[in-house]
């Protein structure tokens, strides 16, 4: 009995090191080292369409064509994943133009801009769209100064751009539910 | 009595081994149905269609004439290091979509055989299955259904690892009116008539499915081919409307091939059940 009290205390000190040093290895293990959000948790959370937008908008030749005025019908801005540089004709000591985009689908579509320039959009029957969102960035690159959510029905949407103090702007349009598509077509 | 009794045995093992003529499997069921269902957002009131650009077709007719529905094996060994852009194949080969490739010499090679050729491999494909489909399809009532069941003689399939399916398509015609309804008026107001004859690329899909006994003996085939809404999409019609008479696009370079782009966009699909 006595000889069972003598060795008790030294085992149980032995015991309660053991266990604190073990519970100090999982805690140190356990800490994260780095507390800065994985690249791909990240990357989840930016939409699609502003993903592609950016890499077009940053990548890649553009396109080049210039806006009209009047009544004349507006060259088109509809093949997709293409940066379009649209010049835009000079109006009382700023510049505006229109373009057309002929919708393949009834769904929602981002417009990105490089320059921020006002949006007013008409419809096939000449009916002005309803912007349903709009900023002066997107949350995946800098490039980006104006992005506005629209929905389009099928058919061609008259884009009219500005007035503003650019006379080029470069557009990318997306739709709003982007699917993956492979970049060499 | 021990030779008689050895014979017997040795001759009761052959009669298992060598079973008379039954093949590894047999074809169940194969069908074909056509289809061109546009989305309602594609249709005005009148029920004719709408381009992207804001015509506005009334389709009179609609023929869709199959020639072929294949499947294929890939036997032989895969290089590697092989990759190409589909958008800039390699010397010898052009229209790469759907998974293949058009060789100088009109045969469909797959995306893996041109890639096993460029890295030194000897992948090749072989028909090991052809179910003949030349009953036309009208697809202006929207879906038709084929048999593409061959005589009873032609059921028997034989052992193998089947890798590609490819539906071959002959013609495509189709007619009717043309007409622009938007602000642009670009008909000047006129109802013009147009009429296209197209022989179509063949679509093809991937599939991996193993004929051996341990697979199940039966196998039934149905495949579908779903004509895209966005055929009559690009098309320049005020351009066309230029020359007097019916407007056949398909004897205008441009728009054969903005025709031959859209109607890459149909969809293919085949499911193989034992």
């Amino acid at each position: 009995m006595s000889t069972r009290n003598r060795f008790a205390a030294p085992l149980a000190a032995l015991a309660l090191t053991s266990g604190l040093v073990l519970a100090g290895c999982q805690l140190l293990t356990a800490s994260p080292t780095n507390p800065t959000p994985s690249p791909s948790a990240s990357a989840a959370s930016i939409p699609e369409a502003d993903l592609e937008a950016c890499e077009h908008m940053n990548n890649g030749t553009a396109t080049a064509i210039t806006a009209v005025q009047g009544d004349v019908t507006p060259p088109s801005v509809s093949a997709g994943h293409t940066r379009y540089a649209i010049t835009l004709p000079a109006s009382n000591e700023q510049y505006a133009g229109k373009v057309l985009y002929n919708s393949s689908e009834e769904t929602d579509y981002v417009l990105f801009f490089d320059q921020d320039v006002t949006l007013t959009v008409l419809d096939p029957d000449q009916q002005v769209v309803a912007i349903e969102a709009s900023a002066s960035s997107s949350v995946a690159c800098g490039t980006v100064k104006a992005r506005y959510v629209l929905p389009f029905g099928v058919g061609p949407h008259t884009l009219q751009l500005g007035p503003t103090a650019a006379s080029t702007v470069s557009l990318v349009i997306e739709e709003s539910a982007h699917e993956e598509h492979d970049h060499a077509n | 009595m021990i030779r008689p009794l050895l014979i017997s045995t040795v001759l009761l093992v052959a009669g298992c081994t060598f079973q008379p003529g039954v093949s590894f499997g047999t074809l169940a069921d194969a069908s074909l149905v056509a289809r061109f269902q546009p989305p309602a957002s594609r249709l005005d009131a009148e029920g004719r269609l709408k381009t992207a650009s804001g015509y506005r077709l009334r389709i009179d007719s609609l023929q869709l004439v199959p020639r072929q529905l294949d499947f294929q094996a890939t036997t032989g060994k895969a290089g590697t290091g092989g990759s190409f852009d589909p958008a800039n194949p390699p010397a010898g080969y052009s229209l790469c979509h759907g998974g293949h490739c058009h060789r100088d010499d009109g045969a469909l090679i797959s995306y893996e055989e041109i890639e096993a050729e460029l890295s030194g491999g000897s992948l090749a494909t072989v028909t090991v299955l052809s179910l003949p489909a030349a009953t036309p399809f009208d697809l202006l009532s929207g879906s038709a259904t084929a048999s593409l069941m061959p005589a009873p003689s032609s059921r028997q399939l034989n052992r193998g690892q089947w890798s590609n399916s490819v539906l071959q398509l002959a013609t495509l015609t189709a007619s009717g009116s043309v007409e622009d309804t938007t602000a642009f008026n670009r008909l000047g107001g006129q109802t013009r008539s147009w009429s296209l004859t197209l022989n179509p690329s063949a679509f093809s899909q991937k599939i991996d499915v193993t004929i051996d006994r341990e697979h199940g003996e039966r196998l039934a085939i149905a495949s579908t081919f779903t004509l895209s809404e966005t055929l009559w999409d690009g098309i320049d019609f005020q351009t066309l409307a230029a020359t007097p008479g019916t407007l056949v696009l398909d004897q205008h370079t441009a728009t054969k091939a903005q025709l031959g782009e859209n109607l890459a966009k149909s969809q293919f699909n085949v499911t193989l059940t034992p």
